[in-house]
C-alpha cells in the first residue's frame, strides 16, 4: 500500500513537472533573439484584422463567460474592438479618444487622458497586438519564456494601481510569424481573462470609417 | 396557574406552527423580478458617470446570492456576496470605484434588488420595474442612479 502511494506521488510530481516544462524561462540570448523577431514582425505590421474569442473565468462563481467579435488595428495606434456575442458593443480608440457604442446604439466619447482605467486598458490592448509593451519599461516589466520555438512574454504592470487590477498579462506568440496568438490577463483577485486571436489578416486596407470618432 | 401555562403553551405552539406553515407556503425567498437566468447586460447610469458590462449572479441554497460585475473587457468591477437579506457586501472592488460612499450605495441598492424589492413598489427611495422584454430597472430616486439589467442568453453553462 505504501509503495502504491509513493508511486502515485512520484507519477503525479513527474506529470506536474512535465507540464511546467512546457514554458521555461528564456536565456538572455534567446530573449534577445525573441525580442528582435517580435519587434521586426511588429514593424512589418501596418494593419491587422482578426476574430477574437474572449473567455472570462469568474473565481467566485466557478463559471466562465465567453464573448466573441472582431478586432481591427492600424499601426498609427487605432484600434477597434467589436463584440458581437453575447451582446453588441464597440470600443474604438483613435487619437487619444475613445468611442463606446452600446447594444442599443447609445454612444459616448471619452478622452483617454481623463480616465486612468481606459488609459491602461488601451495600453494593454495595443501592447497585446503589436508587442510594444515588451519595450515599454515605464509601464511594464517583462519576462521571456519559450516552449519549443514559441515565445511567451509576461508583462507585469509597473504602476501599483494597475497591478491591483492586473497582476500579469501573458502574451503567447507563435513562432510562425511572431504575432500574438492569445493573451491571458491574470487579475489580482484570482480571475483570468483569455483572448484568442484567430483568422488574422495582415496589412489589408481597413476602411477608415471603422476608426472614426465624430 | 396551570391554565395560564396551558394557554401560553398553546399560543407558542400556534406561533411555531404558523411560522413553519408560512415558510412552507412561501418557499425560498426568490423574487420574481430576478430570473433564474443569472446573466445580464447591465448599465449603471448616474449624474456623475456610468458603467456598462455584464452581471453574472446566482442564488445558491446555502450561501445566498453570489455574483460578479465585469465590464465588456472582462475587467471586474466587484464581486457581490449576500448570504441573507440583512447582509450584502462587495469584494475585490475595482480600485477606481472603491470609495466608501460608492460602495455603501451600491451595496444597499443591490441588497434591495436581491431581497427586498417588489415590482412597481417604491420603498426606501428605490423602485424596481420589469419591462415586457424581461429588462429589470432599479431606480434609486434619492441618489439618482439607475441600474438597467437586460437578460442575456447563457451559452456558457457548465
Amino acid at each position: 500500500m505504501k509503495t502504491v502511494v509513493i508511486s502515485i506521488i512520484i507519477a503525479w510530481t513527474s506529470i506536474a513537472y512535465a507540464i511546467a516544462q512546457d514554458y521555461r524561462e528564456a536565456s538572455p540570448q534567446q530573449q534577445k533573439q525573441m525580442l528582435q523577431k517580435i519587434t521586426e514582425a511588429s514593424s512589418r505590421m501596418k494593419s491587422l484584422a482578426c476574430d477574437f474569442e474572449q473567455t472570462k473565468e469568474l473565481s467566485i462563481l466557478n463559471e466562465k463567460m465567453s464573448s466573441k467579435g472582431r478586432m481591427f488595428y492600424r499601426n498609427d495606434q487605432c484600434v477597434r474592438w467589436e463584440y458581437s456575442t453575447p451582446y453588441a458593443y464597440t470600443f474604438v480608440f483613435n487619437n487619444n479618444r475613445i468611442l463606446m457604442t452600446q447594444a442599443d446604439g447609445k454612444q459616448s466619447v471619452t478622452d483617454v487622458k481623463s480616465n486612468n482605467l481606459f488609459q491602461e486598458i488601451v495600453k494593454i490592448m495595443i501592447s497585446s497586438i503589436d508587442g510594444s509593451g515588451l519595450t515599454d519599461s515605464k509601464s511594464f516589466t517583462s519576462k521571456f519564456f519559450i516552449a519549443g520555438d514559441d515565445p511567451m512574454v509576461t508583462l507585469t504592470p509597473v504602476r501599483k494601481d494597475v497591478r491591483r487590477m492586473f497582476a500579469t498579462i501573458k502574451l503567447f506568440f507563435t513562432a510562425k510569424d511572431y504575432s500574438v496568438d492569445s493573451v491571458v490577463m491574470e487579475e489580482s483577485n484570482g480571475d483570468n481573462t483569455t483572448i484568442k486571436l484567430t483568422n488574422k489578416r495582415y496589412n489589408e486596407t481597413i476602411n477608415p470609417s471603422l476608426f472614426a470618432i465624430n | 396557574m396551570k391554565r395560564s401555562i396551558q394557554v401560553c403553551s398553546l399560543l407558542i405552539s400556534i406561533l411555531i406552527l404558523a411560522g413553519c406553515g408560512s415558510h412552507t407556503m412561501m418557499g425560498p425567498r426568490t423574487y420574481p423580478h430576478l430570473d433564474r437566468t443569472p446573466r445580464y447586460r447591465i448599465e449603471i447610469n448616474s449624474e456623475k458617470g456610468g458603467f456598462s458590462g455584464a452581471l453574472i449572479i446566482r442564488k445558491e441554497a446555502r450561501s445566498g446570492w453570489r455574483g460578479s460585475l465585469v465590464n465588456e473587457f472582462g475587467v471586474k468591477a466587484f464581486d457581490i456576496i449576500s448570504p441573507d437579506r440583512y447582509t450584502c457586501k462587495l469584494q475585490n472592488v475595482m480600485p477606481f470605484i472603491s470609495k466608501w460612499y460608492i460602495r455603501s450605495t451600491i451595496t444597499d441598492d443591490f441588497r434591495y434588488l436581491l431581497w427586498d424589492g417588489n415590482e412597481g413598489v417604491r420603498r426606501s427611495g428605490k423602485q424596481i420595474d420589469k419591462l415586457p422584454n424581461g429588462t429589470i430597472v432599479l431606480t434609486n430616486t434619492r441618489r439618482h442612479i439607475e441600474y438597467i439589467l437586460h437578460p442575456l442568453p447563457n451559452h456558457d453553462r457548465r
